[in-house]
């Protein structure tokens, strides 16, 4: 069937139609994608690993790149050396040390790290020869290279929201399905459960339950405690407003004509009933991101989140917490510019989403 | 008899405006006792909220009545015979804008019951010409079978769902104010579409609206329900030309100026009120 008028869009692919039409929401999906992008490749991307540190660069002000040598003449870019000296109150001052160059090199050999997480490799993007260094955006206290920690980072923060909400979403798709469809006692008592998670103030409860942690748990252990708490906290409201969509759809007309042609509940349930939850779940998953992103931020700006040497981006922040080291070394708050982005491109994406989907959900939700 | 429901009643929890319940209850269809014939076609009449929609429903075991049972040819339909009754008893949604999911294209709405039955419905192309014929019967296009529900009209909806009712080779077609929600003309072409459906067919209906004028060319009896009772039940031309119970005079004079059923006293229905038997098939509520 070549004729097109035989394959027409579902009101679905019509509302996504809507969303790509959308610029800024389509911008900001092309912001995650990239931070998403280099949060998978941190390792290639980056110049050095999170953990390599040299002290005496401690808080060096972001390299310069230089494109036009001493000569005046235009050629591939380089970085001079790194020159340490102290001024009268034993305040480092950093400067080019113009005797020596180190050109950028693309695909240099450097620290080792795991590609993907599983091939172990040495070759960055790029970098200069050892000997030299270069720190886009600056150094940290005990010289390790900021944007690679930020890269590092993204990893943990920016995986922490998906694997947060994909928990809290299962769970809230369970108990929610089950309260939904059942009713009943079944009903009461999940949602009673719900209730009370939702009224212990989430960040009190968080606090709370990573108190319960062991404090001898490894990093890895603490990250995956970190997503199980949020996502304990996060799953109550989902859970509630499935519940109410499913106790609705259960009695939409569509799903007693699936009964009446022979369906088992569960192929009902399946194929008629959870679709028609997904529309509002996209949208509420893009606006409840955020808050695990900012539940981890928070955790680790306290210093009971992801540990040192590790890196997240709550835990760079937590260095910028005094207002001296701001003043001195600005570059330490660059971090917060790319939660910031974060929070934004999720919430403006959600917010598209919603307004696309919109006239598909009032079909589906509100006609009885 | 093809179908007989024996006193069934169904009641629901009555609900304060809080949605709290009051301990009271509905009675949305109390003890209604009825028989359906084979290849005859049977409507029920009544204004809205009278039961009709519960009672198809209870008969599509869609839900559970209170107490009655529905037997089909002699026997009970119960959890043992429930898959077979699916097959050949089907039913016509109220609302054509929800009875068909939004996330379907037509194609799928139809096949989706045959796609259960690999019994009688072996290979894909079997199906796939069933669907082309049945699209055929209902006399929509072939190139609607792509497409999804939102881009029809109130009437087509209403044949794609007359075609996933036929799809399954039904016996007895349940048709629940199949042509309440549309105009008027369109109204026309479905029950003309509907009269040559069963003969074509061989259906049984039982045809529910809450119009009597509607009904009168579609049905050979009229069931007449009010609160959840059936008040009288006759023949189509004596429930027209000689109405012995007042809530069918009501009925009759709204119908044929459309307007709602206005009534200066309320009916009342003595308790445990049989129907009596006015001969040559006519039966009565006592007032
Ligand atoms: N699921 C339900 N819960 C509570 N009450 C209901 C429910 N379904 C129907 N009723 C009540 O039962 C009565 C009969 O409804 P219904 O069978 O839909 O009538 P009809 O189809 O004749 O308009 C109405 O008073 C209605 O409010
Ligand atoms: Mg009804």
């Amino acid at each position: 069937m070549t004729n097109p008028a035989t394959h027409s869009l579902s009101e679905f692919q019509i509302a996504m139609r809507t969303f790509r039409k959308n610029r800024l929401a389509m911008l900001c999906v092309m912001i995650l994608g990239a931070l998403y992008f280099s949060a998978i490749f941190a390792g290639f991307l980056s110049p050095y690993s999170f953990k390599s540190e040299r002290r005496e660069h401690s808080y060096a002000p972001p390299t310069r790149i230089h494109f036009v040598d001493e000569s005046g003449e235009f050629g591939w870019p380089f970085v001079y050396g790194i020159k340490l000296s102290f001024d009268e109150y034993y305040k480092r001052i950093y400067q080019e040390d113009r005797s020596v160059k180190y050109p950028v090199q693309l695909f240099n050999h450097g620290d080792e790290y795991k590609f993907l997480g599983l091939v172990p490799m040495n070759i960055h993007l790029w970098g200069v020869e050892e000997g030299g260094a270069v720190y886009l955006l600056g150094a940290d206290n005990r010289g390790r290279d900021l944007l690679s920690r930020i890269l590092w980072g993204g990893r943990v923060s920016l995986s922490i929201g998906l694997i947060g909400v994909a928990i809290s979403f299962s769970i809230g798709l369970i108990f929610g399905g089950i309260s939904g469809y059942y009713g009943g006692w079944i009903d009461n008592v999940l949602m009673r459960v719900a209730e009370m998670v939702m009224m212990v103030p989430g960040f009190y409860l968080l606090l709370a339950l990573r108190a319960a942690v062991p404090p001898e748990f490894s990093s890895v252990q603490v990250y995956i405690a970190i997503v199980v708490i949020l996502s304990f906290i996060g799953w109550a409201g989902l859970a509630r407003i499935i519940r109410g969509m499913c106790l609705s759809l259960r009695e939409r007309e569509f799903v007693l004509a699936a009964k009446s042609i022979g369906l088992s509940d569960f192929s009902i349930i399946i194929r008629h009933i959870l679709p028609h939850t997904l529309s509002y779940s996209i949208f509420a998953v893009m606006l409840s991101i955020p808050g695990y992103i900012l539940g981890e931020s928070a955790l680790s700006l306290l210093g009971l989140g992801i540990e040192d040497p590790y890196s997240s981006w709550g835990l760079l922040l937590a260095d910028a917490m005094s207002i001296v080291k701001i003043r001195f070394y600005p570059w330490i708050l660059i971090p917060a510019f790319f939660i910031f982005l974060t929070i934004i491109s999720f919430n403006v994406i959600g917010d598209a989403l919603r307004d696309a989907l919109d006239p598909m959900m009032k079909a589906e939700g509100q006609r009885s | 008899m093809i179908l007989e429901l024996k006193n069934i009643t169904k009641t629901y929890p009555l609900k304060s405006g809080f949605g709290t319940k009051t301990g009271k209850v509905v009675r949305a269809v109390n003890n209604v006792s009825l028989g359906v014939e084979k290849g005859e076609s049977i409507s029920l009449v009544g204004e809205s909220g009278c039961g009709k929609t519960t009672l198809a429903r209870v008969i599509m075991q869609l839900i559970r009545p209170d107490g009655g049972n529905v037997l089909y040819d002699g026997k009970k339909v119960d959890r043992t015979n429930i898959a077979t009754y699916r097959k050949d008893v089907q039913m016509v949604f109220q609302d054509p804008y929800s009875s068909l999911d939004p996330r379907y294209t037509i194609r799928r709405v139809i096949d989706e019951g045959m796609a259960l039955d690999k019994t009688r419905f072996k290979t894909q192309q079997e199906r796939e010409m069933r669907i082309q014929k049945m699209l055929g019967a209902v006399q929509l296009k072939q190139d609607m079978l792509g497409r999804y529900p939102h881009e029809f009209s109130g009437g087509e909806r209403q044949r794609i769902a007359i075609a996933r009712a036929l799809v399954l080779n039904p016996t007895l077609l349940i048709l629940d104010e199949a042509v309440s929600s549309l105009d008027v003309l369109v109204q026309e072409e479905i029950l003309k579409l509907l009269t040559s459906l069963q003969k074509d067919f061989n259906l049984t209906y039982v045809f529910i609206s809450h119009n009597l004028k509607v009904v009168k060319r579609i049905s050979r009896r009229v069931a007449v329900m009010y609160k959840g009772k059936i008040v009288e039940l006759a023949k189509t031309e004596d429930i027209f030309n000689n109405p012995l119970h007042s809530y069918t005079r009501d009925l009759l004079s709204a119908a044929v100026d459309y307007k709602s059923v206005i009534r200066d006293m309320e009916i009342r229905i003595p308790d445990g009120a049989q129907l009596e038997d006015k001969g040559g098939g006519h039966w009565v509520m006592p007032e």
